[in-house]
């Protein structure tokens, strides 16, 4: 039997949808077209908090707890870019926690795209920490209350961190002015849980976007002070620092597919309604 | 060999993008190539992941205290953390629960403190006035407008969440009706950040195939 036009409409070729989805990916990042950024609240928020916390005097390091491994690249390695730039740009100094196996390296590649740019020397302006197991970081975080070089001891080549000029000053949280979360996990409910019952320092979130509707009521409650949800936050965060890198790239590639997600929803619900229509109108004349 | 075809030739990205091909054709159909790169891929993880807990963690934090510092004490580790396997035992089972019991005491005593210190700020903010004070700016009947509407909503949701009696009351039954709409509208939101998650993991390899491997970007210009 044939099918109506309003039955096509709900059932179009998956490989035409998949090939749909390929040529509005593919285009916007072999051909970079500008759409318009709009900024998030929640991302204007994170960038003012660095800016905020570069003007502060003494200016003490920054840590940055990268959790994120290859597995999630597509979102959080434009959000560390975004953020590692802003801090150099910033000249806040920073501690960075690897939380995943992977961290140290993926960290280490992005830092070292810039140092040179920003003039950032390894061991002055940062630090990568060794890897440290995230099942472990009720009990990281607490001894990181009493005594951060004792509980984080080396470095990822294995050098005390109590060596480490960078590092000379800091000793508890108190000696921190901010945590940058860069998460694709609910990794931050530990800092929440341990880190600010001691002290308050500012946290700003990087999360994937699927984790970020589990950041909104510690936003709202104040708990953290900017978030960049998924690859729109680092689109937004570029933007913000009057930057096109590649989040704004990927950034309009999503705008694009998400476009198309919804016309084709739109399509198959305006079959769906249509033949519902159509089916009831023909029982009516019999 | 011109450059390009080095560079598109070389093993490490050839790999790499012939991996992500293969994984992606399950999208048109199930097919072997499919299934030999998914099991490469899970061998090289599980591989990974066993290396990985021995060099990062085993031996920095328990073999080399224990063998080159002197804790000899963390020698009794092992054995400990081995009761969790006489849980496949029907005899010996009993002795799992001290590995158990001793872990859960460990987890209650830090569960006090990560209640507090994530949920109590939560419980605080929750207060939102809501009435305006004069002089009656706009920003401030607009946030009081926003604070009843949060108030409403986190009512209506507790309320669909008290199990104690049964739900006979038509305003009760209302009222939870409303939580579990404002419920799906947030598992909605929920559902449409998922797809940019995904979305955002595909547009990444997509990337790499295009203008990591292919240079389609330079070849385009």
């Amino acid at each position: 039997m044939d099918q109506t036009i309003w039955q096509k409409m709900q059932k179009i070729d998956t490989r035409i949808l998949y090939a749909a989805l390929l040529l509005f990916i593919s285009f916007p990042l072999i051909f970079p077209i500008s759409l318009p950024i709009i900024p998030a609240e929640q991302s204007r928020e994170a960038f003012e908090t660095l800016v905020a916390v570069s003007k502060t005097r003494p200016l003490k390091p920054a840590l940055v707890d990268s959790q994120w491994s290859a597995s999630t690249r597509g979102e959080n390695e434009w959000q560390t870019r975004a953020l590692i730039q802003h801090l150099m740009i910033l000249h806040i100094p920073f501690i960075v926690i690897p939380g995943d196996p992977q961290a140290p390296q993926l960290m280490g590649d992005i830092i070292d795209d810039y140092k040179d740019k920003y003039g950032y020397v390894y061991g002055r302006d940062y630090v990568i920490v060794h890897f440290l197991q995230s099942s472990a970081y009720a009990q990281i975080i607490k001894g990181m209350a009493r005594n951060i070089p004792e509980t984080l001891k080396t470095d990822q080549q294995g050098k005390e961190l109590s060596s480490i000029p960078l590092m000379k000053n800091v000793k508890t949280f108190s000696d921190i002015s901010l945590l940058v979360e860069i998460t694709p996990t609910a990794s931050l409910d530990k800092w929440l849980q341990f880190l600010q019952g001691t002290q308050k320092v500012p946290i700003v979130v990087a999360s994937t976007a699927v984790q970020s509707p589990e950041m909104f009521p510690f936003l709202d409650s104040h708990q953290i002070e900017g978030l960049l949800a998924g690859v729109k936050g680092a689109g937004d965060y570029e933007e913000l620092m009057g930057m096109k890198g590649g989040g704004t790239r990927v950034a309009t590639a999503l705008s694009l597919v998400y476009a198309l997600i919804i016309t084709l929803i739109v399509v198959g619900n305006i079959g769906y309604f249509a033949e519902k229509r159509a089916l009831a109108a023909a029982r009516t004349r019999k | 060999m011109s450059p390009y075809l080095h560079h598109i030739l070389s093993p490490t990205l050839l790999f790499g993008a012939l991996g992500t091909i293969a994984i992606f054709s399950l999208v048109f159909k199930e097919n072997k190539l499919f299934r030999f790169f998914e099991h490469v891929f899970i061998g090289l993880a599980t591989g990974y992941s066993v290396q990985l807990n021995w060099t990062d963690t085993l031996r920095p934090l328990w073999w080399d205290p224990m063998v080159h510092q002197g804790q000899w004490g963390q020698a009794f580790i092992l054995p400990f953390c081995a009761l969790y396997y006489t849980v496949y035992s029907k005899r010996h089972a009993w002795m799992a629960r001290l590995a158990f019991g001793t872990l859960f005491g460990f987890v209650a005593g830090t569960a006090f403190q990560a209640f507090a210190g994530e949920y109590l700020p939560q419980i605080h903010a929750s207060f939102k006035p809501i009435d305006v004070p004069a002089p009656y700016h706009m920003a401030q009947i607009s946030q009081a407008v926003n604070n009843l509407i949060f108030i409403v909503i986190l009512l209506c949701v507790s309320v669909y969440f008290f199990f104690a009696f049964e739900q006979k009351n038509p305003a009760v039954q209302k009222t939870a009706l409303t939580g579990r709409w404002m419920l799906m509208i947030a598992f909605g939101a929920t559902f449409g950040a998922t797809i940019m998650t995904r979305e955002a993991l595909l547009i990444d390899r997509m990337r790499y195939l295009f203008l990591d491997w292919l240079q389609l970007d330079k070849l385009m210009k």
